[in-house]
C-alpha cells in the first residue's frame, strides 16, 4: 500500500496516522488480552488439579491413619472413611511374608527386632514355632565397599532369643575389625546354619555398633537360607489409594509399620 | 422285623454309639482356650512293629490357668496329680518336656518327667539322663529302653531339627531314615534297626572315647583348661599326654592360685604327696570318668583354692578347700565341695562310681567316698624345712587310654622378710578411721598370742573378726569400745589376712564397714632380728568387681573391674561359663552368651578374661547414641500407647498388663513386693516414674525385690536410688541415672544382683563395684547383672517397644 502524504492536506494525513496507530494498539491490546485470558483459564485448571491432587493425597494419608487405628482392618473404603462420595479408592492392610526382608535404616547404636517365628499383633505375643531355616545377612547400605575405611564403618551384633531358653546364641559381623573378638564371627553374605542358632530362637536382634558419630545408618537384608522359604511377616503393609473430583487425580501411598521394636537402650546393659 | 428294619436300627445305634463315645482329642497339644476332658497324647513309645515312636492316648482333664492363656494344667485322671505345663498353644507337650504324665503305657520306658519313677538305663544308651535299672517289662515287651530327656515327636518325613548333624547312634531309630542314617553312615548301629531291647535293654550307645589327656597346673602356672600335653608323664599305648609344673614360694608361706586337674577318659587323680612322708589319694575326686549312656564322656575337675584371700598357708594344716564339679554332656548334674579342715578328714563325694560300674550302659552317677587323713601336726612349717606338695594325675590305664601322668608341685618355705602389719601397705581392704585395728606384737612366731586392738571411735561398735586361720575361726563383740581387743594364737607360720567388720547393729546389721590387714606369723627357729625388712606386699586381694551374664554392655565411664583368677560364683545362680574350653570357668566379666562390650574409655580394665567371645571395644571417643531415653519414651507413650496416670504406686491404682505414668511429688518409694505380688504369672506391668525413685528392701528378710521374677519394668526419668541393704532386684530397670547404694558413703559391704536388665543413660557417680564391696569374699563378684529375657521381655514386648514406619509414595497404576 502506498501512502501519499500531502503537505497541502496536513490535517487529514495526521488523522490517518492516528487511526493506524489506534488500530495497531488495539491489535496489540487484543492479543495481550486474549493471551491473558488464556493464561487465566489454564491457571484455573492447574489450580483445580492441584487442589484435587492435594485432596487425593490427604485422603490417601487419612486412609493410612484409619487403618493404623483399626487393629482388625483388612480393607477400607476411602469414601466411607471420609464420609464423602466425592472421594474414591480404598485401603488394604496386609501382613506380607518375605524370602528376604530389608530392614529400615538402623542408626548408630540402635537395633532392629526381627521375628523369626512371627508375631501376633492382636494377641501381642511372639509366635511359638520351630525355626529351622538357615540365614544370610547382607549389607544394603552403606553401599561403598570401602566403608570400613570411612566414617561409615560399623559392626552388627546378632542376638538370637528364645522365649524359654533366653539368649540362645550371639554372633558378630565385624568386617571392619572394630571389636576385639576371638570367636563366633560371620561375614556379610555368609550362611548362618540353623544348627548354629538352635535351640528354637523366635527373635533375632540386629544391633549396630558404629564408632563414628557421622555414621549414617545401615540397612540390612535378612535372607531366608532355605530355597522358597519365607520369613513370617515383620509388620503391616498398608496401601492406600485415593481419587478426588472430576479430574480423578489418584494418589497412592504405602506405609510399612513394623511389629514391636525393642529399643537398644532397654536391651543393652548400660552404666 | 424285617431285615431293612434291623439294618436301619443298627445304623442308628452305630451313630448313637459313635456320638456318645467320641472324645475330643487333645492331639498332644495344649489348647489354652479350651478346657475340659481330653484325650492327651503323652509319652513316646517305641513300637517294635512299626519301628516308630508313637504317642499313647490317655484321658486328662485340662484346665486353663494364668494369663495370657498360654499355660495349661493337666490333671491326670487316675491319680489326680497335677502337672503344669508351660506349653504354648499348639505345641506338643512332650516336645517341651511338659511334665505331663497321663499314665505310663505298659511296656514303655517310664520317662520320669520329673517324677521319681525309675528311669531307664543299663541299655539303650539313652538320649539324656539315665540311671538306675531298666524298668520291668521293657525287655519283655521288646520296647526300646529310653532314658528321659528328649521326648520325641511322632515320625515326620524330615529329620527333626534337634537331630540334624548328630551321630546316628544318638538318633532314635524312628528317625534314622529321615536323618540319612539308613545306610548306617556316621556310626549307625545296625542292631538298633532290629528294634527292641537287646540283651538287657536295647542297644547301648557307646560312650565316645575322646583322646585321653590330662593337665595339671600349680599356683602361678594356671591354665585355662583343656589338654596340656608336654613333658613328663606319657606312656601308655595311646600316648597319653602329660605335663608338669612346679612353683616354689620362698618369700612367705603363702601360695595363691589353683591347682587344677582336668582329665578326660579314665583319668584319676590318684596320688597326692607332700614329699615329707605323706602319700595318699588325691583330695577329690579320685575318679573322673565313668557314666555312659548318651553322654559324650565326663569331664571332671577338681580345684583347690588353696591360699587366696581367706586361706593362708600351704604349710601346716591343710587349709585348702577343694571344690569339684562333675559335668555331663547335658549340663551339671552333680556338684559338691569338700574341705580340708581341722577335722583332718577329707570327706568327699565321689562322682562317677556308678558310671564306672554301669559301663557303657548308661548308668547315672553313683557315689562312693574316700577319707583322707592328714596328720595334724605333721605339716607345721619350720625353719629350714620347706614343705613340698606334689599332686599327680595318673591315668588309670583303663580302656585304650594307656598310662600316663601329669603333675605339679608347690614348695613352701618360711617367711624370710619382716612384714609390718600396722602400716598402710598391709591393708588389704577398707580400714578407715571408723573401722581399723592394730596388731600387737607386730611380728611374732607361731604359737605366740597376738592381740588385735580395735580402733572404732564412732558408732560402729559391733565387731566381728575373722582370723583367716583356715578353720573359719571368728569372734565377735557387741558394744565394743575403742580400746577393746581380741586375742588369738596362730599355731602355724604363714600369712594371714585378718578381717574385721564394724557395724552399727549386732550381727552385721545397720551400716557397716570393714578392714582387712595382712600379718605374718614366722616359723619357730627364725631369728626375727636377722630378717631383712620386707617391702609392703602389694595387695593381692582383688578389688570389688562386677560381672554380667548373657548381655551386651555399654559403659560410659572409665572402669576398673578386674576379675581375679580363681573367681568364684556370685551365688548358686552364677553358673554360666566364661570359657569355651573350660565349662567350669567363672572368671570373666561377661559370662554365658556374652554380647559385645563397648567401653568409652581406652583404659577400661576387666582383668584377663572378658568373655568367652572376647568381643570388646575400648574407645574413649565413642559416644553412645541414645535415641530412646526414659524422657523420650514418655513422649512416645503419650503419643502412641495406651497408658494410665496414677498418683501412687498402690494396688488400687495399678493394673496388670498396663503402662502406668507416675509423677511423684517427692521420690517414689518401693519397699516391698506388693507390686509384683499383684501380677499374675505370665502377665506384666510397666511403671514410668517421671522423677526419682528409691528401692529399699531392707525391711524384707531376703532384702530382695521381686524374687518371684514377675515381669515388671520401671522406667525412671530421674535417678534410681538403691539402698545399700538391698541385695537383689528382679525386673527391667531403665533409668536416667542410678545410685547403687544411695544411703551409704563409701563402699557398702553388701553385694547386689540384678536379674533382668539395668540400663542407665548416664554414667553413675560410682559404678556398682565402686559403691559396693562385698566382704565375704573378693573372689566373688560384688555386683552381678544377669540378663533375663524369658521372664522380663516377652510378656512386656508390646508395652516397652516402639514401632518403625517406612513411608513410600507409589505411582498409581491403572487397573
Amino acid at each position: 500500500m502506498n501512502i501519499k502524504i500531502s503537505h497541502s492536506n496536513n490535517g487529514k494525513a495526521q488523522s490517518g496516522q492516528v487511526l493506524l496507530i489506534a488500530i495497531l494498539l488495539s491489535t496489540v491490546l487484543l492479543t495481550l488480552g486474549l493471551s491473558l485470558l488464556d493464561l487465566t483459564g489454564k491457571d484455573t485448571r492447574v489450580t483445580k488439579i492441584q487442589e484435587d491432587t492435594a485432596k487425593a493425597q490427604a485422603a490417601a494419608e487419612a486412609g493410612i491413619e484409619a487403618a493404623l487405628n483399626d487393629l482388625n482392618a483388612e480393607e477400607l473404603e476411602i469414601a466411607t472413611i471420609l464420609n464423602d462420595t466425592n472421594y474414591s479408592g480404598n485401603v488394604t492392610v496386609a501382613e506380607l511374608t518375605h524370602h528376604s526382608f530389608q530392614t529400615p535404616l538402623i542408626s548408630k547404636d540402635a537395633q532392629y527386632t526381627f521375628f523369626l517365628t512371627g508375631y501376633d499383633p492382636v494377641a501381642k505375643t511372639i509366635t511359638s514355632a520351630t525355626m529351622a531355616d538357615n540365614m544370610v545377612i547382607n549389607r544394603i547400605t552403606p553401599t561403598d565397599s570401602g566403608y570400613c575405611a570411612s566414617d561409615q564403618a560399623f559392626a552388627v551384633e546378632l542376638t538370637f532369643l528364645s522365649s524359654t531358653a533366653g539368649v540362645v546364641k550371639r554372633y558378630l559381623i565385624d568386617e571392619c575389625d572394630l571389636l576385639e573378638a576371638t570367636t563366633d564371627e560371620y561375614d556379610f553374605a555368609a550362611t548362618i546354619p540353623s544348627a548354629d542358632i538352635s535351640p528354637d530362637p523366635s527373635v533375632m536382634i540386629a544391633r549396630i555398633i558404629a564408632p563414628n558419630n557421622n555414621f549414617d545408618g545401615a540397612k540390612l537384608e535378612i535372607v531366608n537360607g532355605t530355597v522358597d522359604a519365607e520369613w513370617p511377616a515383620q509388620g503391616k503393609t498398608i496401601t492406600s489409594t485415593a481419587s478426588f473430583g472430576e479430574s480423578q487425580v489418584t494418589k497412592k501411598v504405602q506405609l510399612f509399620q513394623s511389629f514391636p521394636q525393642l529399643p537398644a537402650e532397654f536391651f543393652v546393659t548400660q552404666m | 422285623m424285617s431285615i431293612k428294619t434291623v439294618f436301619i436300627t443298627l445304623l442308628f445305634a452305630s451313630i448313637f454309639f459313635l456320638f456318645f463315645t467320641a472324645h475330643t482329642t487333645f492331639a498332644a497339644a495344649c489348647q489354652p482356650n479350651e478346657a475340659g476332658i481330653f484325650h492327651c497324647k503323652a509319652f513316646t513309645c517305641f513300637n517294635a512293629q512299626t519301628g516308630k515312636y508313637e504317642y499313647d492316648e490317655h484321658t486328662c482333664t485340662v484346665q486353663t490357668v494364668g494369663f495370657p492363656q498360654s499355660t495349661c494344667q493337666a490333671l491326670q485322671t487316675s491319680s489326680s496329680r497335677t502337672y503344669q505345663s508351660t506349653a504354648l498353644a499348639n505345641t506338643n507337650w512332650d516336645d517341651i518336656d511338659a511334665n505331663l504324665n497321663c499314665g505310663t503305657p505298659p511296656g514303655c520306658n517310664q520317662g520320669t518327667h520329673g517324677d521319681n519313677i525309675p528311669t531307664c538305663s543299663g541299655g539303650g544308651g539313652g538320649d539324656g539322663e539315665g540311671g538306675g535299672s531298666c524298668p520291668t517289662g521293657c525287655n519283655a515287651n521288646g520296647d526300646s529302653c529310653r532314658a528321659t530327656g528328649s521326648h520325641l515327636l511322632p515320625p515326620v518325613s524330615v529329620c527333626p531339627a534337634q537331630w540334624i548333624g548328630d551321630r546316628c547312634n544318638d538318633i532314635p531309630c524312628a528317625y534314622r531314615d529321615e536323618c540319612s542314617c539308613g545306610s548306617c553312615l556316621n556310626g549307625c548301629s545296625p542292631s538298633c534297626e532290629a528294634g527292641g531291647c537287646v540283651g538287657g535293654g536295647g542297644e547301648p550307645t557307646p560312650t565316645p572315647t575322646p583322646a585321653p589327656s590330662c593337665s595339671l597346673s600349680c599356683p602361678g602356672t594356671e591354665i585355662t583348661g583343656g589338654n596340656d600335653g608336654g613333658a613328663g608323664g606319657g606312656g601308655g599305648a595311646s600316648g597319653t599326654a602329660g605335663g608338669s609344673s612346679s612353683t616354689t614360694y620362698t618369700a612367705a608361706g603363702k601360695a595363691e592360685g589353683n591347682i587344677t586337674f582336668t582329665g578326660i577318659n579314665n583319668f584319676n587323680c590318684s596320688v597326692f604327696t607332700d614329699e615329707n612322708g605323706y602319700t595318699g589319694p588325691c583330695p577329690s575326686p579320685t575318679i573322673v570318668s565313668g557314666g555312659g549312656g548318651g553322654d559324650s564322656g565326663i569331664l571332671g575337675t577338681w580345684t583347690t583354692r588353696s591360699q587366696s584371700s581367706s586361706k593362708s598357708s600351704w604349710s601346716g594344716f591343710p587349709f585348702a578347700s577343694y571344690l569339684s564339679k562333675l559335668l555331663k554332656g547335658t549340663g551339671i548334674t552333680n556338684s559338691f565341695s569338700s574341705v580340708l579342715g581341722t577335722s583332718t578328714l577329707l570327706a568327699q563325694a565321689n562322682p562317677g562310681g556308678g558310671g564306672a560300674s554301669g559301663g557303657a550302659s548308661g548308668g547315672t552317677s553313683g557315689g562312693s567316698s574316700t577319707t583322707w587323713t592328714f596328720p595334724e601336726d605333721f605339716h607345721i612349717l619350720e625353719q629350714d624345712q620347706p614343705k613340698k606338695y606334689t599332686a599327680t594325675a595318673i591315668d588309670s590305664g583303663g580302656g585304650a587310654s594307656g598310662g600316663g601322668q601329669c603333675a605339679c608341685a608347690v614348695t613352701l618355705t618360711c617367711p624370710e622378710t619382716l612384714q609390718e602389719p600396722n602400716e598402710p601397705g598391709a591393708i588389704i581392704e577398707g580400714c578407715d578411721n571408723q573401722c581399723d585395728f592394730t596388731v600387737n606384737p607386730a611380728q611374732q612366731h607361731n604359737n605366740v598370742e597376738t592381740t588385735f586392738e580395735l580402733e572404732i571411735p564412732n558408732g560402729f561398735d559391733n565387731i566381728t573378726i575373722d582370723y583367716d586361720d583356715g578353720y573359719g575361726t571368728t569372734d565377735s563383740l557387741e558394744d565394743a569400745t575403742n580400746d577393746s581387743s581380741f586375742e588369738y594364737t596362730y599355731r602355724n607360720a604363714g600369712v594371714y589376712d585378718v578381717a574385721i567388720t564394724c557395724s552399727t547393729q549386732p550381727n552385721g546389721g545397720g551400716s557397716s564397714r570393714s578392714c582387712t590387714r595382712r600379718l605374718t606369723s614366722y616359723c619357730t627357729g627364725t631369728n626375727l632380728e636377722d630378717l631383712p625388712i620386707g617391702t609392703p606386699t602389694p595387695s593381692p586381694t582383688p578389688g570389688p568387681w562386677m560381672k554380667v551374664q548373657d548381655s551386651s554392655v555399654h559403659i560410659r565411664s572409665s572402669v576398673t573391674s578386674s576379675v581375679p583368677s580363681g573367681a568364684l560364683a556370685f551365688d548358686a545362680s552364677d553358673t554360666a561359663t566364661c570359657s569355651a574350653g573350660n565349662p567350669n570357668s567363672l572368671a570373666c566379666f561377661n559370662s554365658g552368651e556374652a554380647g559385645g562390650i563397648v567401653a568409652e574409655s581406652s583404659s577400661a580394665e576387666f582383668g584377663t578374661e572378658i568373655s568367652k567371645k572376647g568381643w570388646i571395644r575400648r574407645d574413649e571417643n565413642y559416644a553412645m547414641n541414645s535415641l530412646m531415653t526414659p524422657s523420650s519414651f514418655i513422649e512416645y507413650v503419650k503419643a502412641r500407647k495406651d497408658y494410665k496416670v496414677v498418683t501412687a504406686l498402690t494396688a488400687d491404682q495399678l493394673e496388670t498388663n498396663r503402662i502406668h505414668l507416675f509423677d511423684p511429688e517427692t521420690t517414689a518409694l518401693v519397699s516391698s513386693d506388693a507390686i509384683p505380688d499383684m501380677i499374675p504369672a505370665g502377665s506384666g506391668m510397666v511403671i514410668i516414674v517421671d522423677g526419682d525413685m528409691t528401692i529399699d528392701m531392707s525391711a524384707l528378710a531376703n532384702q530382695a525385690f521381686n524374687q518371684s521374677k514377675k515381669a515388671i519394668t520401671f522406667i525412671v526419668t530421674g535417678r534410681l536410688q538403691i539402698s545399700a541393704a538391698t541385695t537383689e532386684l528382679n525386673g527391667l530397670f531403665i533409668t536416667n541415672e542410678v545410685d547403687f547404694a544411695y544411703d551409704y558413703v563409701g563402699a557398702a559391704s553388701t553385694p547386689l544382683k540384678v536379674v533382668g536388665n539395668m540400663s542407665a543413660m548416664n554414667s553413675p557417680l560410682e559404678l556398682c563395684n565402686e559403691h559396693r564391696a562385698r566382704i565375704d569374699s573378693r573372689l566373688k563378684p560384688t555386683c552381678l547383672f544377669q540378663f533375663d529375657y524369658p521372664n522380663q521381655f516377652p510378656p512386656l514386648i508390646d508395652m516397652i517397644s516402639t514401632k518403625t514406619y517406612d513411608w513410600t509414595q507409589l505411582v498409581p497404576t491403572s487397573e
